[in-house]
């Protein structure tokens, strides 16, 4: 297992803050002019494309070892269990 | 000279695992969120509307620059580009503190307008519109602590870099340190559009 990561080079967390900063803007746009029900998903969607880029390029998971996306696939179906089982109860009730 | 145990990717994962109950912990309260707005679309619309969407974006963009300048600093002190690293320290901190006082002004606006938690005017209001302002103080209260946790952290990282504590060979301080600031830009990713663009 590699202890230490080689150095991401600037460019690419220049490139990354480039696309997350564009990204935010679109969210924007797309909360002014998009019709509800299509906007809710729309941007969530969007916020999960910047959420991944966070977490495999800025915080360095493409370079760990696969311990730590197995922890982190753990952690969302945790979420996605969590998220599911509030609404069906709220559902249901 | 001393034997050194050290165990890097050990450090690292020890910093995901805090990170994972980090996560958990806003979940809870964007699920709060999530199961109030699907009962009061339309008084969150109304208390969405009274946010200041031109804030909220400009403080998201400074957000992820702090991203951008704490992850430059990683690389520089792996390059033994010591002045550098410090330098895009300090800017992170700065940009955080930015975002804190923008967070000012945008609560100050909104307590002088009678809107904060247990305030007359909510207690008024429709349940929904309360709701959402009590979420919004919580969630938005939450993660401007851990802004003010970051400053801390990446301040006495600096120092450190600076007394070099803190050197190429040995960077998973600032690394682990750089995670938490990520995790804070990453956390304020899903709030920014639940507050201020969806309702």
């Amino acid at each position: 297992m590699e202890d230490k990561h080689a150095p991401v080079p600037y460019r690419t967390y220049f490139q990354i803050w480039a696309v997350l900063f564009v990204l935010t803007l679109v969210n924007v746009a797309i909360s002014q002019i998009a019709q509800y029900s299509l906007k809710v998903w729309a941007i969530l969607a969007i916020a999960s494309i910047q959420a991944s880029l966070i977490l495999t390029i800025l915080m360095h998971l493409k370079q760990e070892s696969k311990l730590f996306r197995i922890g982190i696939l753990t952690l969302i179906v945790i979420v996605a269990i969590f998220i599911g089982l509030t609404f069906s109860d709220v559902h249901y009730r | 000279m001393s034997i050194e145990h050290r165990d890097d990717t050990g450090a690292r994962f020890g910093m995901w695992l805090f990170l994972y109950t980090e996560v958990i912990l806003f979940s809870g309260l964007f699920i709060i969120y999530a199961v109030t707005l699907a009962k009061f679309p339309q008084h969150f619309s109304e208390a969405s509307n009274t946010l200041n969407v031109y804030i909220g974006t400009i403080n998201t963009l400074i957000l992820l620059t702090s991203s951008l300048t704490i992850s430059l600093a990683i690389t520089a002190i792996q390059r033994d580009k010591i002045k550098q690293s410090i330098t895009l320290c300090l800017v992170t901190i700065g940009l955080a503190v930015v975002f804190l006082i923008n967070k000012y002004f945008e609560w100050s606006a909104e307590i002088n307008h009678g809107i904060y938690p247990g305030s007359e005017h909510l207690a008024d209001s429709a349940p929904g519109f309360a709701a959402f302002f009590n979420l919004y103080f919580f969630t938005t209260g939450l993660h401007g602590l851990h802004i003010l946790i970051g400053i801390v952290l990446i301040g006495v990282i600096a120092a450190m870099i600076a007394k070099g504590r803190i050197t190429a060979e040995r960077s998973t301080m600032l690394e682990n340190s750089a995670l938490y600031w990520h995790l804070v830009d990453l956390v304020w990713i899903f709030v920014f559009p639940l507050y201020y663009l969806i309702p």
